[in-house]
């Protein structure tokens, strides 16, 4: 019952005027709500875990505006929230995975964990996640690229949009940042 | 060369990408003279470029996603472009010998259910049906071997209708034929109840022929989509939107909106600019679209010669912001064109003495023509609130006229601002204050009581969101009387309206009145047998916490026992409601000094958590800090540690930074200073100082608490002068703090008086008589952890030999 009215309308309404710390602060105050979505859709979709997510929550950002459409810099500035928000899930879910696995000997798995194996082992996910860590510690922008890409479901055009770079910029960084990571992942330094 | 270091990263990484331009003799090539230049680049190289090759499914993944449709009849040739909906590629499609060009779409993140499926198939069945020159045919469509969802349409090979009109210099005959044309194609396929909803010059494309093509048609519905909202460079598809696809919610448009997007071509072809001139940007658009009465495209500085009144009233009566003042279909449009190019006189002018009256008469009601959502953008939250009640109620009250009341309240708000001051962004508050002034002296007659209270009580739900709080406490007690009186009284009605009327008061700092009505609404809920249990639990879950913050503890947990009773009976439904209920109630329990029951009732929360599926992980952590609070009050300090650096060791790892967290991090430290020790104290105590004054600032009630509790620090180090000193301070800051700080206040008053007796180089009785009263005040509120109240009487005695020593001196 302490709960005290924040306002988040003055905040959509600075935004819409084109305060950018108002938009920050409505996404801050967001976060949870996208990560309890992004979780939803995540249960409720076994096969494609990186895919879906991106459309949904594009939703959410519409509804928030109350219908209108998201400037193109929001959307960005939104998808790298909803990445972020997606990779702490999937990360968090594969440490819970791996840690129950080690814990339980010989459980047999549940069906559930042969859904999520058949599209993402928890280890590669884990491997993935640290990897990418460590590319973010070098280039930033490349490990941008990759988060958008894998954890948001994004195109090559989409990134672009999202960073403000070009599609061609986002192609090399991405070229290589997979094959940096795929030669970190199966041999980690 | 492990690319560890930033120099290297980066060097590895031009080479790397150097060496995927190159074909793969050049590349080994290079490759040498890298090996050359420096052996660990060159291994690190090799070593990523084998790596590249190798799957990984997470990488891959995103890498095929916009990869080709796979698709056995087809051949694709090229990629033709990419849009809002997904890419589109141009392929040969085989039907035995037979072979057409189509574009092939892909559906951007559209993984079809059997469901979509289905419905797709029924709408292909009716897109089949469009047999029109003007029409560019769906001939195929479903998933791809990978399940991506796409379509093929009929290839056109054609400029987009403006830039074709540009590129040709279009004098206005050719341009009406054309538009003409393409009327005639829509009309074509409202015949057979297809309707196109995102009419736009993309979707027109123009032959070399000079033969116009509708692409995608059916398709916004097919596909089960918004036209307005899911296309990328949205902007462009508003300019093409009826103002009721703007202002409903989602709701499908029909031919009406067509008929508008025909309306903003046609003046566009005359006009040589929009109907809505240089507005641009979501906000205008939608604000011109709604409001603006676009000036007649003749008149425009580069319209094209020989426009006249007749495309004028043509145009104006397309773009009718009313769909019932439109033409009612496309075919009326066409036979408009068609006497214009025989030079007959329009039909369009021949109601305009009529709609000039009616728009004069109207101009004085724009809200109630514009529609409820153009409101909800100028207001935003509050008003959605509105809706979202009115939803609620209409679903819940149907049968009667409570839908109908709402309606009168949205009157009563729209009426409340002249365009003007809505233009100028009135603020939600002030309409809904005088919203609430036109409610209240009657304007309602001709509705029920009943009606009438769910009105008041509406608007003072949506006040007291907007923190109107004596508005809505006055709209509730309106509403209150109202339901009271009835002869069948509605119990959930008047029990939320006295629910709500009571946070109200509670809210604004007066407990006695809040306990008063949410005792009546909980009398009411325990006289109804046919109420609902749950709300009841809910109900006297805020009981006990007005009850707690009036210092009547003893009924505050009788509420609490009761809640657990209603909320076990329910279960396995409410189980996390019933768990923290459980927590709360341990909670007060380690307040009365009743450990033993506490720690149960806190056991019972995080195993009930752990019944729960999937579990609440954050807040069966929660449970665990009452845990050990409860294995702390009892003086089982070992297991107490180890149950709290535990959770808060998960919830680190979990990330979690909020109450949670601060809640473990404060059971943990008072735990610190019941040991003594100090050091460990101090640096809890000061981290979490850091994220209270982060959260609230300096002065924040819960960073006085915190410093309060670094004084006891000072005191456990005999700093007795720097804990007076702070204490004084938070004693100072707290003086308007509310009663739910009393037992805090209390304890913090005692610590007070034992520094400055200790402080003071004579101490004296009236300090020793300070400390007394503090601490018989203390006694009634007893703080945790319990056993400061030994301590606090440990002071009591060391003042006592203080003063009895500085006599001996």
């Amino acid at each position: 019952m302490d709960r005290k009215a924040d306002d988040i309308t003055g905040w959509i309404r600075d935004w819409q005027d084109g305060d950018a710390a108002a938009r920050d602060r409505v996404f801050a105050r967001l976060y949870g709500e996208l990560k309890r979505l992004a979780a939803a859709v995540l249960r409720s979709e076994s096969g494609h875990e990186t895919m879906q997510p991106t459309a949904l929550l594009n939703d959410a950002l519409m509804k928030l505006l109350q219908a209108k459409a998201p400037q193109a810099e929001d959307r960005g500035h939104f998808a790298r929230i909803v990445a972020r928000a997606m990779r702490q899930i999937l990360i968090d879910r594969a440490r819970r995975k791996l840690a129950e696995k080690r814990g339980a000997g010989e459980k047999p798995l549940a069906l559930e964990d042969h859904d999520a194996a058949s599209s993402a082992s928890p280890a590669d996910l884990v491997a993935l996640d640290d990897a990418l860590s460590t590319l973010a510690r070098f280039d930033a922008r490349a490990a941008a690229v990759v988060e958008l890409r894998v954890f948001a479901g994004l195109t090559i055009d989409e990134t672009a949009q999202a960073l403000e770079i070009h599609p061609s910029a986002v192609n090399r960084e991405w070229a290589h940042a997979c094959a940096w990571l795929k030669s970190n992942v199966f041999a980690p330094h | 060369m492990s690319g560890n270091d930033t120099d290297d990263y980066a060097r590895l990484k031009d080479a790397f990408l150097e060496l995927l331009e190159l074909d793969s003799e050049a590349r080994a090539a290079r490759l040498a003279e890298f090996e050359r230049e420096s052996p660990a680049l060159s291994a690190a190289l090799r070593r990523q470029l084998d790596a590249a090759g190798q799957p990984l499914p997470l990488l891959d993944r995103a890498a095929e996603a916009a990869a080709m449709p796979q698709l056995a009849q087809y051949h694709i040739q090229r990629e033709l472009g990419r849009g809002g909906m997904g890419v589109v590629w141009l392929a040969e499609r085989e039907l035995g010998d037979a072979r057409q060009l189509v574009a092939l779409k892909q559906i951007a993140h559209a993984r079809w259910s059997a469901d979509d499926l289905r419905r797709f198939q029924r709408e292909r069945r009716i897109l089949a049906t469009l047999d029109h020159p003007s029409i560019a045919a769906l001939v195929d469509g479903g998933t791809d071997a990978r399940g991506e969802a796409f379509l093929a349409t009929q290839y056109v090979d054609g400029a987009r209708l403006d830039a074709w009109c540009d590129s040709q210099a279009l004098a206005l005959r050719p341009r009406i034929v054309l538009m003409r044309q393409i009327v005639a194609a829509v009309a074509h396929a409202h015949a057979r109840l297809v309707v196109h909803r995102d009419l736009k010059p993309a979707n027109i494309l123009v032959t070399r022929e000079g033969t116009p093509k509708l692409l995608d048609f059916g398709i916004a519905r097919a596909l089960h989509e918004d036209a307005v909202t899911t296309e990328g460079p949205s902007q462009m598809t508003l300019r093409y939107a009826a103002p009721e696809q703007v202002a409903s919610d989602g709701a499908e448009g029909g031919v009406s909106v067509d008929i508008y997007a025909l309306g903003v071509l046609l003046y566009e072809q005359i006009a040589c600019r929009s109907p809505y001139g240089e507005a641009s940007g979501a906000v205008a658009l939608i604000h011109a679209i709604l409001h603006e009465e676009p000036p007649p495209p003749s008149r425009a500085p580069h319209a094209i010669a020989g426009a006249d009144a007749d495309l004028d009233a043509i145009c104006r009566k397309a773009l009718r912001k009313r769909v019932d003042e439109r033409y009612a279909g496309a075919n009326e449009l066409l036979a408009d064109l068609d006497r214009w190019l025989a030079r007959e006189p329009v039909e369009a002018r021949r109601g305009e003495r009529g709609y000039r009256l009616r728009s004069f008469l109207r101009r004085r009601w724009p809200w109630l023509a514009g529609g409820a959502a153009l409101f909800l953008l100028l207001v935003g939250v509050a008003a959605w609130e509105v809706h979202r009640t009115r939803e609620e109620l209409v679903a819940v009250a149907a049968e009667r006229d409570k839908a109908r009341s709402i309606a009168h309240f949205f009157e009563a708000l729209f009426a409340a601002a002249t365009p003007a001051e809505v233009r100028e962004g009135i603020s939600a508050r002030e309409l809904l204050r005088r919203s609430a002034d036109t409610l209240e002296q009657g304007t309602t007659a001709t509705l029920t009581d009943d009606a009438r209270a769910a009105l008041f009580s509406t608007s003072a739900s949506v006040m007291s969101k907007q923190d109107l709080l004596p508005e809505s406490a006055r709209m509730y007690e309106r509403a209150i009387d109202l339901w009271r009186a009835l002869p069948q009284v509605p119990t959930n009605d008047l029990v939320t309206a006295l629910h709500e009327r009571a946070r109200i008061a509670y809210l604004q700092g007066q407990p006695e009145a809040a306990l008063d009505w949410q005792q009546e609404a909980i009398d009411l809920m325990r006289a109804d047998p046919a109420s609902d249990p749950a709300m009841r639990a809910a109900l006297l879950n805020s009981l006990s916490v007005i009850q707690w913050s009036t210092g009547q503890g003893e009924a505050s947990r009788r509420s609490l026992e009761e809640a657990k009773q209603v909320l076990a009976a329910l279960l396995p439904e409410g189980r996390t409601y019933y768990a923290n209920t459980l927590r709360n109630l341990a909670t007060q329990q380690l307040y009365a000094g009743e450990g033993e029951p506490a720690l149960a009732n806190a056991l019972e929360a995080v195993r009930q958590h752990d019944l729960q599926q999937p579990v609440r992980e954050r807040e069966r952590l929660g449970a665990l800090v009452t845990v050990g609070s409860s294995l702390r009050e009892l003086g089982r300090y070992e297991e107490a540690e180890a149950t709290l650096r535990e959770t808060l060791a998960d919830l680190d790892r979990r990330g979690e930074a909020g109450m949670y967290r601060t809640e473990a991090l404060t059971a943990y430290s008072k735990l610190l200073l019941l040991q003594q020790r100090w050091d460990e104290a101090e640096a809890q105590l000061r981290e979490i100082e850091a994220i209270q004054v982060a959260a609230g600032g300096q002065n924040h009630v819960r960073a006085l608490t915190v410093r309060a509790e670094l004084a006891l620090v000072a005191i456990g180090r005999e700093r007795w002068s720097e804990a007076e000193r702070i204490l004084s301070d938070v004693l100072r800051l707290r003086a308007d703090a509310g009663p739910i700080e009393a037992s805090i206040t209390a304890n913090e008053r005692t610590a007070h008086a034992y520094a400055a007796c200790r402080a003071s180089a004579q101490p004296d009785t009236s300090q020793l008589e300070a400390l007394r009263t503090a601490f018989e005040a203390m006694q009634r509120r007893p703080p945790l952890p319990r056993r400061r109240l030994d301590q606090a009487r440990e002071w009591l005695e060391s003042c006592a030999a203080a003063i009895e020593a500085a006599r001996a001196d």
